[in-house]
């Protein structure tokens, strides 16, 4: 047990139930584009289908890494952690004032979600590869949220609250940046690997930080300070 | 005859495959693309009107209503799928040469991305706006891109990326096919690309979505 204040670095990886996750279907048909209600019937049996084939998606996996640093070396632009500078750029930096740390995390919603996608298009059943596309970023998301939680639980019990998640490749942060974050955890960590050009496969997989701190705070994207207007965080907060 | 074109344009629009296909539900037990395909082949009408006044039509029609948000991915890979449906009966037309398409279309994802899921979106809409497509798929060397403009004269090439980091990557590519066949026109798109990214690049188009790259290939063309 970590005495209140202080958290060991500790490394975790986790098989995720899919069952654990809250998936829900009317998320699929707004990431799909429908308004509630507005999709056509052959879409919802579709994501009924692919709902009730979830029991083959087994290898949902997620992981973090806490590296215990107080106080986190902060700049303006990013953060020190062991010595290695992540390039953040002002706006997440922005929202990592109150934060004594970071946590590292990934997650991946696995090869079997896109071996079903790859097979639905080579069939000609494009309609239904691309709702378990969908399907398949959701669940990444809902791991997501399903490891933040964990994130969450963890530091709580030494009596820290998280930020948000930020990834890089969003809100200013240089996707390649991702290299950084890999080299804090072993190889192969979660059946995940990254590429020379900073793609991770399996395709559905996430990357990303969460800072804790006595007083850290969960504050909304700061869209109206980031130049990306083609994102979709901004479509998503208004 | 033009009714029958009509008929068939609807069922491209509204992805009714054939009889069975339970939507729309107002078409439900109606002939669908792949009968009423086979009765225009058997009443003499050409192979080239039922591409160019049927086909083509219902892929625009779809491909508006996408571009306008009225429908989403899903209605528009339904309509791709009734369209696949109408040129598996042209195939061998295209083959005689009987059906002349507009012009060749190569695609592929740029090297150092394996993304396809919006690029193969492009060559459906493509392919149903009366274009040969070849899709050289994902992780395409600058080579591959090269070698395909040889063996297609005067075709549009159309470059994908979904990462800002594989999206540098159409650079070298857009400069490779410039420096040996200049004339070629280029196409970019994907999730991170701007119309202000493709001119500093030097190519010569961008389009959020598919449409756009009809349209674009439309002018190309003439
Ligand atoms: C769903 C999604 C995910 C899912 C699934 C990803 C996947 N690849 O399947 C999950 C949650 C797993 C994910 C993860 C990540 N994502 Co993501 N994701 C998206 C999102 C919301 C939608 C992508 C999608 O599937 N679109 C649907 C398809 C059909 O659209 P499309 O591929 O763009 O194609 C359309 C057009 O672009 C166009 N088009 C495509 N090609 C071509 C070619 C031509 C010639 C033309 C004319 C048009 C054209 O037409 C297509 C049809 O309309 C986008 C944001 C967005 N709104 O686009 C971000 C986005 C792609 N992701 C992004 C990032 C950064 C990431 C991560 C790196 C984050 C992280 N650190 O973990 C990871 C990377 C994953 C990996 N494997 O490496 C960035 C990429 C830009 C960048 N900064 O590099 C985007 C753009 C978000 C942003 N910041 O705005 N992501």
């Amino acid at each position: 047990m970590e005495k209140s204040g202080k958290i060991e670095n500790t490394v975790y990886q986790h098989s995720i139930d899919i069952n654990d996750l809250i998936i829900k279907k009317e998320s699929i048909q707004t990431a799909l584009g429908y308004k509630a209600g507005s999709a056509p019937d052959y879409v919802i049996k579709e994501i009924d289908h692919a709902f009730s084939e979830f029991n083959s998606i087994n290898d949902i996996r997620g992981g973090f890494r806490i590296v215990y640093e107080n106080p986190l070396s902060l700049k303006e632009n990013g953060f020190y952690l062991s010595d290695v500078f992540f390039h953040t750029g002002a706006i997440i930096a922005s929202n990592l004032t109150e934060s004594d740390c970071v946590a590292f995390f990934l997650v991946t919603a696995g090869e079997v979600i896109s071996k079903k996608v790859k097979e639905y298009n080579q069939s000609h059943n494009y309609m239904r590869a691309y709702i378990y596309d969908t399907v398949g970023s959701e669940i990444a998301e809902c791991a997501c949220d399903f490891i933040q939680s964990m994130i969450e639980k963890k530091v709580k019990t030494s009596g820290f609250s998280i930020t948000n998640r930020y990834s890089p490749g969003y809100c200013g942060w240089d996707v390649r940046e991702q290299h950084k974050l890999f080299s804090f955890f072993p190889d192969n960590f979660c059946h995940i690997t990254l590429t020379k050009s900073a793609l991770m496969i399996p395709i559905k997989s996430v990357s990303g930080i969460i800072g804790f701190g006595k007083k850290a705070v969960k504050r909304n994207y700061g869209c109206a300070l980031c130049t990306m207007t083609s994102c979709y965080k901004r479509r998503k907060s208004g | 005859m033009t009714e029958l074109l009509e008929r068939l344009a609807l069922c491209v629009e509204m992805g009714k495959i054939d009889k069975a296909t339970p939507y729309p539900p107002e078409l439900a037990g109606q002939d669908g693309a792949d009968e009423l395909t086979k009765q225009a082949l058997d009443k003499g009408i050409s192979p080239d009107d039922i591409l160019h006044k049927a086909c083509v039509i219902g892929m625009h029609s779809i491909g508006e209503k996408f571009q306008r948000n009225e429908v989403f991915v899903p209605q528009l890979l339904i309509a791709a799928k009734a369209m696949t449906c109408v040129m598996y009966h042209l195939k061998p037309f295209f083959v005689s040469g009987q059906i002349k398409t507009k012009g060749t279309f190569v695609i592929g994802t740029v090297s150092g991305d394996l993304h396809d899921i919006g690029k193969n979106i492009v060559c459906m809409v493509v392919e149903g706006a009366g274009f040969k497509v070849i899709d050289l798929g994902i992780d395409v060397p600058e080579s591959a891109f090269l070698d395909a403009i040889h063996g297609n004269e005067g075709c549009i090439v159309g470059l994908s990326a979904l990462l800002t980091t594989t999206m540098v990557n159409m650079e070298q590519t857009v400069n490779a096919i410039k420096k040996q066949y200049p004339q070629t026109k280029v196409i970019i798109g994907g999730a991170p690309v701007t119309g202000d990214f493709a001119q500093q690049i030097g190519a010569d188009g961008y389009s959020h979505g598919p449409q756009g790259a009809v349209e674009f290939l439309n002018k190309a063309v003439v």
